[in-house]
């Protein structure tokens, strides 16, 4: 089924897939390989780089020998507690705590001063790919993570957006002319090449104009609150 | 076409159509002619083809799966018969994969490559992430990379002898090779033919003549 709706994804080898087409090796596998380690490339850090790219993320992970392994595509944490389900460790069960980092959240200015919201430092450090707690955390108890991630699924490679494909493919026949100079001509690489460059600086700027118009809504939300209703608005003035 | 038509059709080419006992060409020698007129021909047809090849050349091939073929527990081994090279860039293999045909399976072009795969953390095959295929010519094997459970495959190819496909049977099937092209395959063989003859020396009067004279 085609969903072209803003979230709709592809995988990297329906992108593969179209870069064949158009290059008319559709009948052969040979250069696949290498084709997704280019779209892969591209899609990620390292080719596009739009706000797409990251997004927040949630998941749950274990404490294994005082350490929990951080997921895939971690970049930074934003917060941490203990699941209420560790029955075996009923110390831990559903404590209202809010682990935190603490600096990188009030450095936009956020007032991050509650009583039910503790800096992670103190409790644990993040280290090379563990969350490794200081002590008294005992095997077996899960924790919730959100935090802000690289968009890739769970082998590493990255989530591409529907919106992508038109880059990507670009990007993938021009590395593929380069690498086969004798079969292509000049014009038509330098076509692909332009054709990428430009897809990857409307889709930086889409991105870009996405995310300013919700920080604009929510700021539109707030000031209206603040006027029409007071109630509301007191959670966002406290 | 079937094969013995092409055979019969290509025996009575130097003899214009007419052919006896003692003209004859043997039939074997024929089929190894045309196998190599065929090999040549494939080439020269893709390369000035921009790389298309019409797919009556190509034959399925369905390896069974053998327990002794087996030597690790990293892949799967099955026979694959010889296949033939297009270009530098390309040899016979259009499609190793499932029998279904919905996953073509990725192509490692030698030990070196999967070497160098297995460096590179997005390439490798080692976390089974996707399926693999390496044809190992010298010993005429396909070996199936990141899918150790798997038993059936299919690959469809420019094979060099169609008669090493069990499910080819000369008498009934087609012989591999577009009609079309069947002039292209005369002329090769022909020109084979009557440069073996052409090159056998006659006892002539010539030959009698180089020799010293008798002195009386």
């Amino acid at each position: 089924m085609i969903n072209s709706g803003t979230y709709a994804t592809i995988t990297l080898d329906s992108i593969i897939s179209a870069a064949k087409m158009e290059l008319k090796i559709q009948d052969s596998a040979d250069y696949d390989i290498l084709f997704e380690k280019w779209a892969n490339q591209a899609a990620g850090t390292q080719g596009l780089h739009t706000l797409s790219t990251t997004i927040k993320k949630q998941c749950s992970i274990t404490v294994n020998g005082g350490k929990a392994k951080l997921p895939v595509g971690f970049n930074q944490l934003i917060a941490m507690r203990y699941n209420t389900n560790n029955v075996s460790n009923s110390s831990l069960n559903c404590t209202p705590m809010l682990y935190v980092d603490m600096a990188f959240l009030s450095n936009c200015g956020c007032d991050t001063n509650t009583p039910f919201i503790q800096n992670m430092q103190g409790v644990f450090q993040i280290n090379n790919g563990y969350i490794i707690f200081y002590g008294g955390v005992p095997d077996g108890v899960t924790c919730s993570l959100s935090y802000f991630a690289n968009n890739v699924d769970e082998n590493g490679l990255q989530i591409v957006y529907e919106r992508y494909e038109r880059a990507l493919t670009a990007y993938l026949c021009y590395r593929y002319m380069l690498q086969n100079l004798q079969e292509y001509n000049q014009y038509a690489m330098e076509t692909f090449r332009q054709e990428w460059m430009a897809q990857k600086r409307m889709l930086r700027s889409q991105d870009a104009r996405d995310s300013f118009n919700n920080t604009k809504y929510q700021m539109m939300e707030v000031a209206n609150a603040l006027v029409v209703d007071k109630s509301w608005a007191a959670q966002y003035t406290q | 076409m079937l094969e013995k038509e092409i055979v019969e059709r290509i025996s009575r080419l130097p003899f214009a159509g007419v052919i006896s006992d003692e003209n004859r060409l043997d039939g074997q020698y024929i089929v190894s002619l045309m196998e190599s007129a065929r090999a040549q021909i494939a080439k020269e047809v893709y390369q000035k083809n921009n790389k298309r090849l019409n797919p009556v050349f190509y034959q399925k091939y369905y390896p069974t799966y053998s327990e002794q073929l087996q030597e690790a527990k990293t892949y799967v081994k099955f026979s694959c018969p010889e296949v033939l090279t297009l270009d530098s860039n390309s040899d016979g293999l259009r499609y190793i994969g499932t029998t279904d045909c919905s996953v073509a399976f990725r192509r490692i072009w030698s030990r070196s490559m999967l070497s160098t795969i297995n460096k590179h953390q997005v390439m490798s095959v080692k976390g089974n992430r996707y399926t693999a295929a390496l044809y190992d010519g010298s010993a005429q094997m396909m070996e199936i990379y990141g899918n150790a459970e798997i038993e059936e495959i299919m690959i469809e190819a420019l094979f060099a002898n169609p008669h090493d496909i069990p499910t080819w049977n000369a008498d009934y099937d087609p012989y591999p090779f577009p009609d079309d092209l069947l002039p292209l395959m005369d002329d090769y063989i022909f020109r084979s033919i009557t440069s073996i003859a052409a090159s056998v020396q006659p006892e002539t009067r010539n030959q009698y003549n180089q020799t010293t004279p008798r002195r009386r």
